[in-house]
């Protein structure tokens, strides 16, 4: 049986952040492969650099030192305008804070998703209407997004990151808002997205989330240990 | 449809949301700039109607005119002025020239609230002045050798009065019959210049001048027997040397023509010129001060934005948004908040202008400049005072933008 594809490597990665008293080193020389499909789940206490690495990992930072490889691909020769493509086109990224549009509504938050692609707006609205069904949110699709609970936008976030499926679903803390039957809802759907074969990195703080890893990695003081 | 991200409906959603999420700067900024626009607007309005003011001026003094004025206190302060005899020395040394003389008096209307402008003059004058005659005939050397009872009206106060060629109209108790109207060319510029000794206003009735003496100086008062002459020179002629013989004829001793103004289309075109210049160093530095301060809005207006923005700019940058993407959000942005003050402020002042332009102490003229001028110095304005922002939101690299909060 053929080993599954190599989706991500980060190999000797350091990450540092200037600050008054010196430079801060968030992650060190960290190696980490991740196949696609796989399921990591990234533990580890506050400030362990868990975010960090799943910003990395997402392509949203570049490494103090140290490389990543994205599909094959050597992203510190990349430009900026090329990682965009690939964060246009392979990835998807749910954050902590949600980051939603405050003045739009849910509907138009999740079709966001589509705003630096081409697309089909009928399409788009569709997609985002079945999305919004399957995190329990119909009926609240033409709401502002500040009016929601912040349960509620927790799950227009995820909605937004899952709307299009992409390669790799990086995933910051998507159940820390939510309730215990609302956190069931989301990994089960998690779940689903990771067997029909989309690859997902999550950060968490709640280890009963382990049963859905495939793959568990622990950070500490900026290292990951398996 | 495929739409993405160079579609204006998304482009135009972006830019309400950045609107909407400080409206209150944003109405700021914006208001800003109207009075910077507005105040722009204003003077580019004065500056055309002074420049077409210039046009008419020369326009109504006629082409290769020069008029020749006497002072008016010269018979009160017992001056020599001009006389009958200073046009006829002239016409004898250049008898290629036409020349004309005329005697004005302001005549108030009874039972009207107008009041006319008679000028009294020679057979002449229409074709010295250039002007077109609409309707019959202008004065002729027989109106004025036998002293007719016989008036040209200007085209203005013909409409006005509905007065047509044929008619007998009263004037200060005596009957005249209308030969002629005429097209005095001197339309808009009485409220202007109504001072003026050789532009006549609007409302103008021509009679002979030996009708003059016996029949209007008694409500008038004691004047030099000839209040301008006006002299015709042809193209065949230098016109600067012409007038500079002339002026040298009439200030001989023996002449006795006292102290004259000599009225020239250089040195009218050069008065207002003067005016605009004045106008312009002293409106464009007003206006230009309020642009500066409404741009400096926009700026501190761009530069929240940003600031309150900076996780949405994270999420763009995570959906795929390239740096320039982010740039052009911020850049258009400023552009349309400009663009939309220029367009507001040009609506106002065209409006302010047409409803009340005719009582404003300047002459103003709306047109092209006045729309598109401020519409691309806002274009300008807007990039220059942007750009700063805009550059700054398409460095903040994304994982900055998420962690920000």
């Amino acid at each position: 049986m053929t080993p599954p594809a190599e989706i991500l490597r980060l190999r000797d990665v350091t990450r540092g952040f200037a600050e008054a008293s010196g430079l801060h080193l968030a992650l060190r020389r960290v190696n980490l492969t991740v196949a696609e499909g796989e399921f990591l789940v990234i533990t580890g206490p506050s400030g362990s650099g868990k975010t960090t690495l799943l910003h990395l990992a997402a392509l949203l930072d570049r490494p103090t030192s140290g490389r990543i490889w994205f599909d094959g691909r050597d992203t510190s020769v990349l430009g900026d305008d090329e990682l965009s493509v690939l964060r246009k086109h392979e990835l998807a990224m749910i954050f902590q804070n949600y980051v939603l549009l405050p003045y739009r509504s849910v509907l138009e938050n999740v079709i966001f998703r589509f705003r630096y692609l081409e697309h089909d707006r009928t399409e788009a609205v569709a997609l985002a209407r079945q999305a919004l069904s399957r995190l329990g949110l119909m009926g609240l699709e033409g709401r502002p997004a500040r009016r929601l609970s912040a349960g509620e936008m927790q799950r227009v976030a995820i909605a937004r990151a899952i709307v299009r499926p992409p390669r790799l679903l990086a995933a910051d803390e998507p159940t820390g808002n939510l309730d215990r039957a609302s956190t069931n809802v989301i990994m089960e759907h998690l779940a689903g997205l990771h067997r029909s074969g989309i690859t997902i990195l999550l950060v968490t703080h709640n280890e009963d989330l382990l049963s859905y890893a495939t793959r568990h990695v622990v950070c500490r003081d900026g290292t990951v240990e398996e | 449809m495929k739409t993405g991200a160079t579609g204006l409906g998304a482009a135009l959603r972006d830019i309400r949301d950045g609107l909407r999420s400080r409206a209150g700067r944003t109405a700021l900024s914006f208001f800003a700039m109207v009075v910077g626009f507005a105040s722009l607007t204003t003077l580019l309005a004065v500056l055309g109607g002074l420049e077409d003011r210039s046009e008419r001026i020369v326009k109504e003094l006629g082409i290769n005119v020069a008029g020749i004025l006497s002072r008016k206190t010269a018979e009160k302060k017992g001056e020599p002025g001009l006389e009958e005899r200073h046009r006829t020395v002239l016409a004898l040394n250049f008898p290629d020239c036409l020349f004309s003389s005329v005697r004005r008096f302001d005549v108030p209307m009874t039972g009207r609230d107008d009041s006319l402008t008679v000028i009294a003059t020679d057979g002449d004058l229409a074709r010295v002045r250039q002007w077109r005659l609409v309707d019959g005939r202008f004065l002729d050397s027989r109106d004025v050798e036998d002293r007719r009872r016989v008036a040209v009206v200007s085209r203005p106060l013909s409409g006005r009065w509905n007065w047509k060629t044929g008619d007998i109209i009263e004037l200060r108790g005596a009957l005249f019959r209308i030969a002629g109207i005429i097209e005095a060319g001197s339309e808009g510029l009485e409220a202007e210049m109504k001072a003026s000794a050789w532009m006549f206003g609007e409302l103008v009735v021509f009679v002979p001048r030996t009708l003059g003496s016996l029949w209007l100086e008694e409500w008038d008062g004691p004047r030099p027997p000839v209040d301008a002459i006006f002299m015709s020179v042809p193209p065949s002629r230098d016109f600067g040397r012409t007038v500079e013989a002339g002026r040298r004829l009439l200030s001989q001793p023996d002449m006795r023509a006292g102290t004259l103004s000599w009225v020239l289309p250089d040195a009218l075109r050069a008065g207002v010129k003067e005016l605009r210049r004045t106008i312009a160093w002293t409106g464009g530095s007003v206006s230009a001060l309020c642009l500066i301060l409404g741009g400096m809005t926009l700026m501190s207006l761009m530069i929240a934005n940003v600031r309150d923005r900076v996780a949405e700019i994270g999420l763009r940058r995570s959906l795929g948004a390239r740096p320039r993407d982010i740039a052009s959000l911020f850049f258009l942005e400023g552009e349309l908040t400009a663009g939309a003050a220029a367009v507001a402020a040009g609506l106002l002042v065209h409006l302010l202008i047409l409803l009340g332009g005719a009582s404003t102490p300047f002459p103003l003229k709306l047109g092209a400049t006045t729309a598109l001028v401020p519409l691309i110095t806002a274009v300008v304005l807007a990039a220059a005072f942007s750009y700063g922002p805009a550059r700054a939101a398409a460095r903040i690299t994304p994982s900055e933008a998420l962690r920000y909060e």
